[in-house]
């Protein structure tokens, strides 16, 4: 589903990935811990066409975002077949990133109508959604009066809308109050339930380990770690994940 | 001789008054139908990526901005004809090019404070869903810089009302020149501030609209 090769990608003079390479196949779960700083961000930032490598190459269900030239210089195609190749591709913030100026039904229906899915289907689609993540009565409200728990299951499913074949999620939860974030936890585990594709950053350990088919640890821009969360996070766990478990507080 | 000294003189003088009210009130309606939207050029190519662009449209909003209106109006009214050959020397259409320029520079740059205040995480988010720049520019940023910036151009708003007096330095005959002729010709003061009043009331409507649009407006946030 999702390839990406040799990332690398700086801010001025602060190189940022230092080389990442990452795939996803169709069905898996794949969490990303790391301490933060790390470039996780940045990392899922490349992939949805946020930020654009200096080098390597991505591939998206088979189909290149940039791919990696002679002199190794990523090369991008034009913004519009760009905004083709991502289209599987969903993308949940930290900060949710809710229109304010839609109601809730309208976060979800918009961007559906813009691909031209007609007006009445995609606000049937909309309101299923809102039911599955439990948010049925909020459909004519306005983000404001959503608290963040609820802001970030209707980012969720504003991004199920369209119909990812790959959703990402950076950091879903740490927004959010110890309460509120099982609520969001919740609606994730039930989609990792349905075999959805997804890449899930996150600083939830044990979550991590429940959810996901494979755990990588991202340090410095390099993927230091990575298997299933058995082996990665078991007892024969790697130096370099037992130093950023103790790290981060359970 | 006030003109308050039979109901026929002070008929005259409100005649009068009304009648430059009129122009006051074409030079304003003129003004806002051509610097708002053009204001919103303005703002785009200051925001542009392209440095000679940005450049060029700083040097514009400087001279706008820093130099006096009137003294606009008098460059316009001169060079106008010059510049478009045949065009007769026209006061209200000199006023009206030199305040829609000169009030363009006012907006874009309110504008332009509007879009950059919206945070990036819109963008952001509309792009990961598909929009296009486009798209996320007239369905997210730009209907939450309306709100935004509302209370600066109700103040841009406000000072154009009484900036309109400033066409009198063209002999535009608008509601100040109407007032300072009365006063004249009368040996008074009582027409001008009688032009104060409608001045105030012109912005009492002003005010009452914005007042209504901010409400209109606050369904969200
Ligand atoms: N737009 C940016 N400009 C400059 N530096 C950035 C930018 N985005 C991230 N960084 C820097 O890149 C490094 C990695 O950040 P990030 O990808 O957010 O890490 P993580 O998500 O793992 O915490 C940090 O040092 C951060 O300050
Ligand atoms: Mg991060």
């Amino acid at each position: 589903m999702l390839r990406a090769e040799n990332l690398y990608k700086r801010f001025d003079d602060l190189a940022v990935l230092n080389g990442v390479s990452l795939s996803v196949t169709r069905g898996e779960v794949v969490a990303i811990l790391g301490a933060s700083g790390g470039g996780k961000s940045t990392l899922l930032r490349c992939l949805t066409g946020l930020e654009r490598v200096e080098r390597g190459g991505i591939a998206i269900g088979g189909r290149a975002l940039c791919a990696a030239g002679p002199d190794g210089r990523a090369v991008y195609p034009h913004e519009k077949i760009m905004r083709q190749v991502l289209r599987p591709v969903g993308l949940v913030f930290q900060g949710f990133n809710l229109f304010p100026h839609f109601s809730v039904l309208r976060n979800l229906t918009e961007a559906q109508v813009l691909l031209g899915r007609p007006q009445r289907d995609a606000r049937e689609k909309a309101l299923a959604l809102l039911h599955k993540v439990g948010l049925s009565d909020k459909a004519d409200q306005y983000p404001y009066q959503l608290s963040g728990g609820q802001s970030q299951r209707v980012a969720i499913a504003r991004a199920l809308a369209l119909d990812p074949d790959l959703l990402c999620f950076d950091e879903p939860t740490s927004a959010l109050d110890p309460r509120l974030t099982q609520e969001v936890l919740g609606v994730i585990r039930a989609l990792a339930a349905e075999r959805r594709t997804m890449l899930v950053v996150t600083h939830e350990v044990q979550f991590a380990r429940e959810v996901s088919d494979r755990v990588i640890l991202m340090q410095d821009g390099v993927v230091l770690d990575e298997g299933t969360p058995d082996v990665v996070l078991g007892k024969d766990a790697s130096l370099a994940m037992r130093s950023f478990l103790g790290a981060e507080p359970q | 001789m006030s003109p308050f000294a039979s109901p026929a003189a002070l008929g005259n003088l409100l005649a009068q008054l009304l009648d430059g009210s009129l122009t006051t009130l074409r030079i304003f309606a003129w003004t806002l139908v051509l610097s708002l939207p053009l204001g919103l050029i303005v703002a785009l190519g200051r925001l542009s990526r392209r440095r000679w662009l940005a450049g060029l449209v700083s040097f514009y909003i400087l001279i706008m901005r820093g130099t006096p209106l009137m003294l606009q109006i008098i460059t316009v009214h001169f060079i106008l004809p010059g510049i478009i050959p045949g065009m007769r020397i026209d006061r209200f259409v000199s006023t009206i090019v030199a305040f829609a320029l000169n009030y363009a520079a006012y907006f874009a740059e309110i504008y332009r404070g509007g879009i950059q205040s919206i945070p990036v995480g819109q963008a952001e988010a509309a792009r990961v869903l598909g929009f296009t720049r486009a798209q996320t520019f007239l369905r997210i940023i730009l209907p939450q810089t309306l709100k935004r910036i509302l209370q600066p151009v109700s103040n841009e708003v406000i000072t154009l009302v009484k900036d309109t007096s400033l066409a009198t330095v063209i002999a535009v005959g608008e509601l100040f020149r109407a007032a300072k002729n009365e006063s004249s010709r009368t040996a008074s003061i009582e027409p001008l501030f009688i032009a104060g009043v409608f001045y105030l009331l012109m912005n009492l409507v002003v005010t009452c609209f914005f007042h209504w649009s901010e409400k209109r407006l606050s369904y969200y946030q």
